[in-house]
């Protein structure tokens, strides 16, 4: 059972991230507990004391109501999200906050691509997701998950990501294709294909593990493209999953460039023992 | 059952629904109209309906599993089948399995009445 | 479903009615085809005369709701229309042929009105933005009429459907025309919503909370995206390259601030692929 801090407001993203996290969790008998913060904005507090109190349960209910609003209207039906939490304050301290002390399993939000990549890259690289301790899912879109592509590399060696993903999708309920793509950034005129060989005996290892794990028949692909062209190709699966991205590399503009909904891990292990080495994709 | 034409409607969407009925019943058609497929299936079973309208795309039972239960329990029934999917299978099965007419969305409201009409005066050629 | 199928004798007009034909053929639509000849001509024009069998024939076959092949000639109805005379065809749904000459915008203006058409096709050559002379004739259709139409280019409308958003006016005919289009072409849609120099306006993010909400209740996956105002010329033309683009222009949007008739005329003759103008 994994358990999930979800960030919701009354918008869009929110919905389409309400909507997927539920049915993730329906089918993998995960958690949700719902958070939202009314950010006071620059304004001070007013006063202290009970009229401090009051200015901040106005703020509250507020923010209860605008989530109360989107939980009736999405009409999702998932048995195991928690009555929402509302706190006051600045959005990534507060979420940062209770990331810390709900020891949670994964961080929830939802995000609408734009036409510059540069957005989604600015808030992977903002104080939220670089100080989230547990791995972050960004939906994108409301996609049915039928099939999770792993985008595999050599920044992150698979033993450290297996965890990650057994412990979200290690009871899912139903068919569930995987496909682990070892990517490789090549300005080619189209995307190329390569040999499993071509990874060196990373897929191999990979495969081993998740069939140790109880996930057999593993589709195993080594490509070489611009993000472009690989996003294109990525876009049937239903999640894709990832390790955190370093800045500014091919593999976080292919992430960033991608409508599917991304699930990103943070393995500190092997940010710091690879990052030094110049070799990240 | 009196001298009117019965109609039965079934379409899970309320807007369909609201638009129909009233304007049906000022026509002088006596109208029940359904968005629970399940409770319009009881009712069909209780009662033979003149003409039934049934949307494709439902949840529970779906309107082609509707539209046999309809035939199978009264064969005279005309039954006109509204869809806002349209393949070329819904459109073959639903003749194949004697539908009356078939719409899809969107329409206006004098189309149905139309198709209503014609089901109306099929029906009244072959009881003679 | 009523459509309207408006055509000349050229190889545009031939990919657009079997586009058309398609489409009737699927949903088992009511359909209008509307051949225009040239405005002074007394007599009918022997190009359309030759067209016209072959088109009808796209609309005809076994899972066909419009009968068997009838051509006993063109009866003359009015001054300047002629219609073709298919008695006995023995159809489930109307399939009427007509050769209409005059003032063309007029004359497709008057049609729509007469049959109370929900949607209406036509098609557009790729090189050259005009019919038999009358420069830029789909475009300024589609810019004029008041229901939802399907600009074709080319011989399919590709695999994607990309739908921008306006701020208000989503019809419902609208939303269920893009129902069927992605249905029948078994089509991604894709819905853009546009941003300002503030983000996401409040009433097109409802909007495309409604929008997408309709869609996913009725198990059409669709995806989301923003782009921004400025950009908006520039993305549609480049989406317009692998499918199908999508503008909803009611009354009140908000993209015909973008898409003024002339802009829209000079963006569907600019466009490389089909357009369908939602309203």
């Amino acid at each position: 059972m994994w358990r999930s801090l979800i960030y919701l407001d009354e918008d869009l993203p929110s919905s389409i991230a309400l909507r997927f996290a539920a049915e993730q969790a329906n089918k993998t008998g995960g958690r949700l507990q719902v958070l939202h913060v009314e950010d006071p904005g620059k304004k001070a507090a007013p006063g202290t004391g009970w009229v401090r109190r009051s200015w901040e349960q106005g703020l509250i209910k507020a923010g209860l109501d605008e989530v109360h609003r989107l939980l009736k209207t999405e009409k999702v039906n998932c048995p195991h999200i928690s009555s929402p939490k509302i706190l006051v304050g600045s959005r990534d301290d507060e979420v940062l906050n209770e990331l810390r002390h709900g020891m949670y399993d994964l961080y929830v939000e939802g995000y609408l691509n734009t036409s510059s990549t540069k957005d989604f890259l600015k808030l992977l690289n903002g104080k939220r997701f670089q100080n989230t301790t547990c791995p972050v899912m960004l939906v994108k879109n409301m996609v049915p998950v039928h099939n999770i592509l792993i985008l595999a590399g050599e920044a992150v060696p698979f033993e450290v990501l297996l965890p990650y993903f057994e412990k979200i999708y290690g009871t899912f309920d139903g068919q569930l294709d995987i496909t682990m793509l070892y990517y490789r950034f090549g300005e080619e005129k189209e995307l190329v294909f390569q040999a499993r060989e071509e990874a060196g005996s990373y897929l191999y290892k990979a495969e081993e593990m998740l069939a140790a794990a109880g996930w057999e028949d593993v589709e195993c692909q080594v490509v070489q493209g611009t993000p472009e062209q690989t996003a294109v190709y990525m876009r049937n699966y239903g999640l894709v999953f990832s390790s955190f991205p370093s800045r500014q590399t091919p593999r976080a503009e292919l992430l960033a460039l991608l409508s599917n909904p991304v699930l990103l891990c943070k393995p500190k292990k092997a940010r710091s023992k690879k990052a030094g080495k110049g070799g990240l994709i | 059952m009196g001298t009117k034409t019965s109609i039965l409607i079934l379409d899970d969407e309320p807007i369909v629904i609201k638009r129909l009925k009233p304007s049906l019943e000022k026509k002088g058609y006596e109208v029940e109209a359904f968005t629970d497929s399940r409770e319009a299936l009881a009712r069909v079973q209780e009662q033979a309906f003149d003409i039934v309208v049934t949307d494709l795309k439902m949840e529970g039972i779906d309107g082609m599993q509707f539209l046999e239960a309809v035939k199978e329990t009264s064969p005279e029934t005309e039954v006109i089948v509204i869809t806002g999917f349209a393949t070329m299978e819904t459109a073959r099965e639903s003749f194949r399995k004697g539908v009356s007419d078939f719409l899809a969305k969107p329409f206006k409201l004098g189309e149905i009445v139309e198709a209503i009409a014609k089901a109306e005066a099929e029906q009244k050629k072959k009881r003679g | 479903m009523k459509l309207l199928v408006v055509v000349d004798a050229e190889e545009y007009s031939r990919q657009a009615a079997r586009i058309a034909a398609r489409f009737a053929i699927n949903t088992w639509a009511d359909v209008t085809i509307l051949a225009l000849q040239a405005k002074n001509g007394d007599t009918l024009n022997a190009r359309l005369l030759d067209a016209l069998p072959e088109i009808q024939c796209m609309f005809l076959g076994n899972d066909s709701p419009f009968g068997e092949y009838k051509d006993t000639g063109f009866q003359a109805v009015s001054d300047g229309t002629w219609e073709m005379d298919r008695t006995g065809s023995d159809g489930r749904k109307q399939l009427k042929v007509l050769v209409r000459r005059g003032d063309w915008l007029r004359i497709v203006s008057e049609q729509l009105e007469q049959e109370q058409a929900d949607f209406l096709f036509l098609g557009a050559s790729s090189d050259k933005p005009e019919w038999e002379g009358e420069l830029r004739f789909p475009q300024k259709v589609a810019a004029t009429v008041p229901c939802s139409s399907f600009v074709v280019k080319g011989s399919s409308m590709g695999k994607t459907l990309v739908c921008c958003l306006d701020q208000a006016s989503v019809s419902q005919e609208s939303l269920e025309i893009i129902n069927q289009l992605v249905t029948i072409q078994e089509a991604e849609l894709k819905i853009v919503g546009l941003t300002g120099p503030h983000g996401l306006r409040e009433k097109v993010e409802e909007r495309m909370m409604q929008v997408l909400r309709y869609y996913t209740e009725r198990g059409v996956r669709a995806w989301v995206r923003l782009v921004n105002e400025e950009e908006l010329p520039a993305f549609a033309h480049e989406a317009s390259k692998t499918g199908t683009l999508g503008l909803w222009l009611g009354k009140k949007s908000l993209l015909t601030k973008f898409f003024s008739k002339d802009r829209l005329e000079q963006f569907i003759t600019a466009s490389e692929s089909s357009v369908v103008i939602l309203k």
